[in-house]
């Protein structure tokens, strides 16, 4: 994350995180007060009998209000409302008390007491910015210092100036309190913003590290496989020679045993029809030829496994032209579309695309494994839509398919050589492995798109290697 | 009938060779690099078929004697690798794949017999 964007998304955290703090702060101070006004009506009365309905009234006017910042508070969203609730509860409570204080002939102290409380309350409970809690506690002063203009007579000025004096260092120490609050809930909200971010970067760093672990253990073992596969391709190479070309001869010498078998049959000794039946020579002569038949069928398999597997081991050299993959693409798609029944609709759509330095018969061979795929996997009735599109640096080529797509279980074992969903007999199962190593090669991928949600995607990428950069064709 | 060589380490291979063409070529066997310049020292020979993977003499080796001692005998290299690279055509007049078919090579071995001089 670059520091720019890593400050802004630090001050939207922290407005996010002030509305749920300040809103907790202020409801939990109008409570305190509605819970207070009780006892403090209780200590009026006690303190002040005379002025205690007069109080009363004042009081309850700041419950009124209180309990209306409560249901502000509640429904407020934005930092402003808050503050605002929670300002207008502590300056009722603040005017309330300075309204009272120059009516008050007794206990003019234990009432400057009383109200000092607002300030540490005010302090204790709120981080509001300095300039705020400042302008709250001298809106309250200036209620006090108003309040004893009106009744000059109550209080003696000693007691007035002590009262001032008192309130106002309050109001300073307060102020002070709240905004080393506000510093303090500030940096320990930055450290663990900080220590979110770093966890995020690391569970990333993470998540991309096992991911191209498993990319690299799957292409290990692939290519371990690859090599597994020459040594196989060649080392089979001379035995299936030998079955393959001795099959001929044998048979003609089988036929032409039948023959003479079958001529001289009627003119057998008793001694050889006996071994005639010993040997069940009636039977061999009419299975003979069924036997080197099947014989013959295996080895076909045999070498088309074979032939697979050569395809899959080649291409290794470095012959690379430029060219237009959509050539090739256009060509292969209209060559599979013959061998099409008409239930089977194509869909193509082509974006120009730039030329590259490729193997052209190489990703046709890709393009044709995956159409032949989609053709196995829609069956007799379905769809198959090809595109081609570039995307940043690569051209991408989608062949998608209606059939019923690749079970979960499967897929991770797609490209690794000799998986087949398809039947015995089908499919070698070299297919897409074949298609691995051939982008492999071209430094491009080859992928199932786990998201497409029906049927199956393929997503075939190869990055730009342009021998002419620029030279777009279509 | 075309006389023949054919040169391979395996053996079942030479047996094959003979069983098929019995009847169309005349067929020497060696199975060694060594063994085949005997055969050619002691007669004429058209076409020689040389297996390419083989201990000691390999097949392009063997096919370079071949052309500096008997430049008029056909040379054809026999191989179950699909890219050879590219050969010389003075040294290998085709390259044959394994497993091989009958009728290919009784029209490569015309072929190499008619365009050796």
């Amino acid at each position: 994350m670059s520091p720019p964007s890593s400050a802004s998304a630090l001050e939207q955290a922290w407005s996010a995180h002030a509305v749920e703090r300040e809103r907790a702060a202020a409801i939990t101070a109008a409570w305190l007060i509605v819970v207070l006004v009780p006892l403090w009506g209780a200590f009026d009365r006690l303190l002040e009998p005379a002025l205690f309905e007069r109080f009363l009234v004042l009081r309850a006017a700041d419950a009124a209000v209180t309990v209306a910042a409560l249901v502000g508070l509640r429904r407020a969203r934005s930092l402003a409302a808050i503050r605002r609730w929670s300002a207008l509860s502590a300056l009722a409570c603040g005017w309330t008390i300075a309204s009272m204080l120059p009516q008050i002939h007794a206990h003019y102290e234990l009432y400057t007491v009383g109200f000092s409380l607002v300030f540490w309350g005010v302090g204790l409970l709120y981080a509001w910015p300095p300039s705020r809690t400042a302008a709250v506690f001298l809106l309250v002063l200036a209620a006090h210092v108003g309040g004893r203009s009106a009744n000059p007579a109550n209080a003696s000025t000693e007691q007035f100036a002590g009262s001032l004096f008192y309130l106002g260092s309050a109001a300073c120490v307060a102020l002070f309190v709240s905004s080393s609050r506000r510093r303090l809930e500030r940096a320990a909200f930055e450290a663990s913003f900080e220590r979110e971010v770093q966890n995020h970067t690391l569970e990333s760093t993470i998540l991309t590290l096992q991911r191209t672990q498993e990319q690299l253990i799957a292409s290990e073992k692939l290519s371990a496989l690859g090599r597994l596969l020459a040594q196989l391709s060649h080392e089979i190479s001379n035995p299936v020679n030998v079955l393959k070309n001795n099959l001929g001869p044998l048979s003609g010498y089988a036929r032409g045993m039948a023959a003479v078998l079958r001529q001289a049959k009627p003119e057998l000794s008793p001694e050889a029809r006996r071994t005639w039946q010993e040997h069940e020579i009636d039977y061999a002569l009419e299975d003979c030829e069924a036997a080197l038949a099947d014989m013959g069928a295996a080895v076909g398999r045999i070498r088309t496994v074979h032939a697979d597997i050569r395809a899959f081991m080649r291409g290794e050299g470095p012959t690379r032209e430029a060219a237009n993959v959509l050539d090739g693409l256009r060509s292969t798609v209209a060559m599979f579309k013959r061998s099409l029944p008409p239930s089977i609709v194509v869909r193509e759509q082509y974006a120009p695309l730039p030329s590259t330095s490729c193997q052209p018969g190489q990703l046709n061979q890709v393009f044709l494994n995956l159409l032949e795929n989609a053709r196995d996997a829609v069956r007799e009735r379905g769809e198959i839509a090809i595109e081609a599109r570039t995307s940043g640096e690569n051209i991408v080529v989608l062949v998608t398919d209606t059939g019923p797509g690749v079970d979960p279980a499967s897929r991770p074992r797609l490209f690794e050589p000799f998986f087949t969903t398809k039947d015995v007999g089908k499919g070698t199962g070299l297919g897409l492995a074949v298609c691995y190593e051939i982008m492999q090669r071209h430094g491009g991928a080859i992928s199932l798109d786990e998201s497409y949600p029906a049927g199956a995607r393929f997503v075939v990428k190869l990055p730009v290697v342009a021998p002419s950069a620029g030279a777009v064709q279509g | 009938m075309p006389r023949v060589l054919v040169v391979d380490d395996d053996e079942l291979n030479l047996t094959t060779f003979e069983r098929c063409f019995r009847r169309d070529l005349v067929v020497h066997v060696a199975a060694s690099g060594a063994d085949a310049i005997a055969v050619l020292e002691r007669g004429p020979i058209d076409v020689v078929l040389a297996d390419y993977s083989m201990p000691e003499m390999d097949g392009l080796k063997f096919l370079g004697i071949v052309k500096s001692r008997w430049p008029n005998t056909g040379r054809l290299l026999v191989t179950a690798y699909l890219d050879m690279g590219p050969l010389d055509p003075e040294l290998v007049h085709h390259v044959v794949t394994k497993p091989w078919d009958r009728e290919d090579i009784l029209e490569r071995v015309r072929a190499a017999r008619i365009s050796s001089p």
